[in-house]
Parts: C-alpha cells; structure tokens; sequence
C-alpha cells in the first residue's frame, strides 16, 4: 500500500539516503544532513500552522511511503526564493532589422529575471526507481490535492525546475559555456556550494547582462530549455497537468523551469470534495482514482478503487484506514492521467 | 617639390587614378566619380566655412609640383558622430568575486558605446606607391596635425584614427566571423564596403546592443580584438610616436584599435612654433632635420618638407620653397620637427 503524508523528522535517514541517490543537478535535495534536517524542520512547522498566500515562506515536504518504508519524496516551496530573488534566465527574441539593408533577423537572447521570484514553486521530488511506475503520480499529485484543498495558502502562479542536461560526469555543457567562466569551478563544485550558500547568492555572480545565444557553443545551445532524462516522467506529469516549458530556464544548467496557473492546473480544475461512504462491499463502478483527507498535519493521500454514488465517495475499509477517514468525512478525489492504472 | 594643399575640383581625376591604385582595399577612396566628386566638394565647402560642424571635412591631397600629379590623399573629419551615431565598443572590465566561495574573475566586455561623438577624425589616408619614398608618407599624414595646431577651432578636442583590424588574405576578419555575422547575414567585406559609403551606422544598429562578455567569443575573435592589420602597423607605431593610444576602443566590425590623442597633445601640435620666414639660397650650413613647414592660411593651406637648419625666432627657406608655400619674406610660417627628438 502506498500513501503520501508531510514528512516527520524521524523520516530524515530516509530523506538522506534519497539526497545520495538523486545525486546530481541543482533542483535535486541537498545532499547534507544539517540543511535536510533544516527543511524538514520548517516543513513540520508549516504543516502546523495557517497560513495565507501573502506569509508565503512556508516548506511543506511530503513523503511517499510503500508499506511503510519512505520510498520518495516531494515538495511546495509557497514562495520561489523565500525572501531573496529568484533567478533564471528568460528567452527573448530581440529583432535585428534595417529596412535600408533589407536585413531582418531574430536573434534569440537569454537575459537574467527575477520573474519568477516569490511564484509557489514544486521542487524536491525523488522517487526510488523501483516504486515510480506507481507512485510518481500519486506523490507529485497528491501536492497538488493539498494545494487545492489549502488554496489559500499559495499564490496565483506555479513553477517547477526541470533538472538540465549533464552526463555522468557531471558536466553540464550549458554551464561549462557560462557558469564555469565566472566560477573557475565544475558543476559538482557549484553543487557542493549549494549547500552551504543558498542559490541566490550564487547566481549573484553570474553574468548579469543578456547573453546572445547565437555567441555560445551548439552544444550549449542544444542544452537550453533540455530535460535530464532522469526527469522525463515529472515531466511527463507537470505537462499533463498543463505546465508549459517556454520562457524560462535555469541558470546553471539551462533545464527548462517549467511555468503555469495554479488554478488552470487538471488537478485543481478536475478535483472535487465528496463526502466519505465506507462500505466493506464495493459497486462495480468503483475504479482506481487519487485521493486525500482534508486536513492539513495528518494530510493522507492514496491510490483508491472509489465509486461515486449520488454525490458519496464510497470506499472500502482499508483504505478509509489509510486515509485517516471515517464515514461522513470529506475526501478530494480526481481521476488518473495514466489509464493503464485504473485497472490495478 | 611635394606640396600637400586642400584638395580642389580640378582633382577629380587625380583622385580617380589614386583609387585604382588603391584597389578595393579602401572603402574610403571609391572608384566612384559621383563619390569623389561629392567628397570633394564638400571639403570645399569646409574650407569655405559654408558647413555645420558636423558635415566639416577637410581633405587634402599630395601633389607632385613638377608633374602636377596627385601622389596621396588624407583627410580630417571635424566631428564625428554629430548626424548619425559614431559607434565603437568599448572593452571594459567586469569582476565577479565573492571572497566567501573564493571566487574571484575577470571578465572582459565589449559596450556598445558613442563615446568618441563630437570628436575629431585622421581618415582616408593612400600615398599611391610609387611614392612611397622620400618621408612622403610622414608629410602627408603629418601635415594634418599643422592644420590642427593651426586651426584648433575648427575641431574637437580629441582627434582619433580607426586603426583597420585583423584580417586575412581573403578578407576574411575572425572578429566578424564570431560576431558580426551572427546578426547580419552578410560578409565582412560587404559591411566594410557599406561603412566606406556611409553606411554604417545602418550596419551598426544591427548589433547587439548589450554588453558582449569578450569569453563567450572563439578564441581566434578574442585574440584580434585591440589588434592592428600587419599592414597597419607602421601607421599605429607612427601614431604612438606623436602621442596617441589605445584606450580600449575598438571597431565594432573587426575590432581593429581607435588611437586616440587630445589635439593639444600631439607631439606636432604641441612643438609646433610659428616663425618669421628668411629667404635664403642656399639654406645655411650646419646640422639639418627634417621641417614641416605650413603656411597659416586656411582655403589656401599648404604644407611641405624642408631640410633645414633648426629654426630659432625665423626659419630659413629658399625662394622656391617659399613660393611653394605662398609666403614671402617676414610673413608667419609655422613649423615642426618631422619626427620625435629620438631619445639620447
């Protein structure tokens, strides 16, 4: 059985063995007790108290749990940047053209922002490669039940760092064309600095003036707006739930920050409250859909066979003692993306 | 005698038989009769005082007073940049340091800048080859700098000369190739050419507008930027001579140096003394030098080079001499040193 819930700090050598495991790549989980515990620690204190959009510092990381042992983990930044800027690089178009010399050509420019500062942003998100197939969905999801159920609590527009192109090495081409040239330092060194400096600090010494990608090396320009293959199903996820990749890119290895209304997102647009049935004996209409409670410190979200009859959310026993629910209680349910789970 | 006099309609052939021996090489002296007609008459109108400063040019040419033949051309531009911009980059230096990652690096920039506009400008300088003897190069690029000293007025307060950048037998230039190219999908021998017609701040708005970091060039580009064409060289080490340096400003197209000098710096303008002239024939025994001598009008300007003993309160020039200079005994002349004092 498998269940999402907030992180607790007795989840922290779990977290640690999944910060090692997700190794490279700046979105990844700083691989250091003393910040993992620090996160976790802010995460519980956000879970505890209310909250609205305009506090916006909150960190609520969640775990997903399969019989009982943390296999992954995720989190909602309610505000990218916390109380600094937050960088990317935003990809314009800037229009070289003269009339006289019947030149006109689109030169494509990345140029540093602080857009997306202060946007809620979904980071953190690991899954062990043996339990992704079913709980990839569920994990990055079930944020987004919360989300919806805790609407007040974060802002109008979402983000999410897709990690960018690097090879086992670690070399990232994107940052070996930029970043390294300010730095004198390789990707692995930068990630290193990530964790004892925060990100905004860094990028306050990257090149600040627009950077004219026609000037950069093909095979850092092939690497703008890239995804690590190791990202292609959070990815897969996001962009079914309608974020789109366009403008914006990470500033150290180019991968795309992906971008889009909270509430334009499937899950909240697609998502509704029912009131809890529990029934021992399913109708044969009960199919595989995502589920949570509606509290916030005891958040529960699950896979469940539920069938919606006359407006009930019935479920079965088990998994109303998953989700902490009893009868009359309300569960958020949606359907899932993947067809191919209904059936399990 | 060699006679350098502002040039006169009456030229128009000459100069047309000095650009073909010039070849395509000198975008400022076309094979172009309509062209060079228009140069000239507004040299005229200079000379005439009938301009605004900003269309002032003042063009003289190098006549063989035997056989009445034009052996050069040289030419100084009041103010530049005071109808359309005057474009350079400048290279300037960017730090990015932070003590507490211990990072610490340079970085050179190239700005798009209009620094030098209302200055003055040494251009459009051909000595036909077979002349290339007899320090007639040093009388008609220097004879300039008399002018000058002579009629400050007319000029700005910096001088400078485009130095012409690094290029190879094809005319293939690696700065342009790095850069230019980039945004404007021509040759660079076409963007020369459209810069000796006029053109070039057309040219010029067509390049980046932001800051360029001088590392995300090729090294081939970053190793000519500041750097003069081989054949260019004894033109910048005569410059340096008489007081001018780079100060870091370069041409947007090949990134071929601009020297720059105050006018009241030039080593021939600041030693340049007017004096009595004496008639004497033959000139005095004893230690001679080398003199440009020039008369003190402006429509009938005239500059020669004398073989003399060093003037005091007068100096001593034959009757042909004088004549070639339009003065006669007791009338003003002024005159300096060919060339720097060589250090002792």
């Amino acid at each position: 059985m498998m269940i999402v819930r907030p992180v607790r700090t007795s989840d922290l050598p779990a977290i640690e063995r999944m910060a090692v495991a997700s190794g490279i790549g700046v979105t990844s989980l700083p691989n250091n007790r003393d910040k993992l515990y620090e996160r976790i620690r802010q995460s519980v204190t956000a879970f505890e108290h209310e909250a609205t959009a305009e506090t916006g510092t909150e960190y609520y990381m969640f775990v997903l749990e399969a019989d009982g042992e943390v296999v992954g983990t995720a989190s909602i930044n309610a505000s990218a940047g916390f109380d600094e800027p937050f960088y990317s690089y935003r990809s314009e178009t800037f229009v070289h053209a003269s009339r006289p010399l019947k030149v006109h050509n689109r030169i494509h420019v990345l140029n540093m922002c602080h857009d997306l500062t202060g946007m809620v942003q979904l980071a953190g998100f690991y899954v062990d490669p043996a339990h992704a197939a079913r709980g990839g969905e569920l994990l990055s999801r079930a944020r987004l039940l919360f989300v919806a159920a805790e609407r007040e609590r974060f802002g109008r527009r979402v983000i999410a760092e897709m990690q960018g192109i690097h090879d086992d090495a670690g070399q990232s081409p994107f940052w070996n064309a930029i970043g390294r040239r300010f730095f004198n330092m390789d990707f692995l060194q930068v990630e290193q600095a990530f964790v004892s400096h925060s990100k905004t600090f860094i990028a306050e010494l990257m090149p600040s003036y627009p950077i004219y990608v026609p000037l950069l090396e093909d095979e850092a320009q092939n690497a703008i707006g890239q995804i690590h293959p190791a990202f292609e199903q959070p990815f897969r996820l996001l962009t079914r739930e309608g974020f789109e990749a366009d403008n914006y890119i990470d500033i150290f290895d180019g991968g795309a920050v992906l971008t889009a209304e909270l509430d334009r997102l499937h899950t909240l647009e697609h998502s509704c409250d029912c009131p809890v049935g529990v029934t021992a004996s399913l109708p044969a209409s009960a199919n595989l859909r995502l589920v949570s409670n509606r509290r916030v410190s005891q958040f529960k979200a699950a896979l469940a066979r539920v069938a919606v009859v006359e407006g009930v959310a019935y479920i079965n026993p088990d998994s109303a003692r998953l989700l902490d629910v009893v009868d009359g209680d309300t569960l958020r349910l949606t359907d899932l993306h993947d067809p191919a789970q209904k059936s399990l | 005698m060699m006679i350098i006099r502002p040039v006169g309609r009456k030229d128009l052939d000459g100069l047309m038989n000095l650009a073909r021996s010039a070849g395509v090489g000198l975008t400022s002296l076309p094979v172009n009769e309509d062209r060079l007609a228009r140069r000239i008459s507004r040299s005229e109108l200079s000379f005439a005082g009938e301009l605004d400063r900003a269309d002032q040019g003042y063009v003289f040419v190098l006549e063989d007073s035997t056989t009445g033949a034009i052996a050069g051309i040289c030419a100084l531009e009041a103010a530049v940049g005071l109808k359309e911009p005057w474009y350079n980059y400048r290279v300037g230096t960017i730090v990015h340091a932070s003590e507490e990652l211990g990072v610490y690096s340079r970085h050179e920039t190239l700005f798009l800048s209009n620094d030098h506009t209302g200055y003055s400008e040494l251009c459009t300088l051909f000595l036909h080859p077979d002349f290339r003897a007899n320090r007639n190069g040093g009388l008609l690029s220097k004879s300039r700098f008399l002018f000058l000293a002579q009629f400050p007025h007319l000029f700005g307060k910096v001088v400078v000369a485009e130095m012409r950048g690094v290029s190879d037998e094809q005319g293939r230039s690696p700065f342009w190739e790095a850069l230019g190219r980039h945004f404007f999908s021509i040759d660079f021998a076409q963007a020369d050419y459209l810069t000796g017609i006029g053109q070039k701040a057309f040219v010029a708005e067509l390049m980046p507008k932001h800051p360029v970091y001088i590392d995300f060039l090729p090294p081939d580009a970053q190793a000519v930027i500041g750097q003069t064409h081989e054949n260019t060289r004894p033109a910048v080490a005569m410059l340096e001579s008489e007081g001018f340096r780079y100060e870091g400003y370069v041409d947007i197209f090949d990134a071929g140096p601009t020297v720059q000098a105050y006018v009241h710096e030039v080593r021939a303008v600041k030693e340049s003394r007017e004096v009595a002239v004496r008639l004497t024939d033959p000139l005095p025994e004893g230690e001679r030098q080398c003199y440009l001598v020039s008369n003190t009008a402006l429509s009938g300007f005239r500059v020669i080079l004398v073989e003399t003993v060093a003037p005091t309160h007068e100096v001593c020039l034959t009757p042909e001499q004088a004549q070639a200079l339009n003065v006669s005994e007791g009338e003003h002349v002024r005159c300096v040193a060919l060339s720097p004092k060589e250090a002792s």
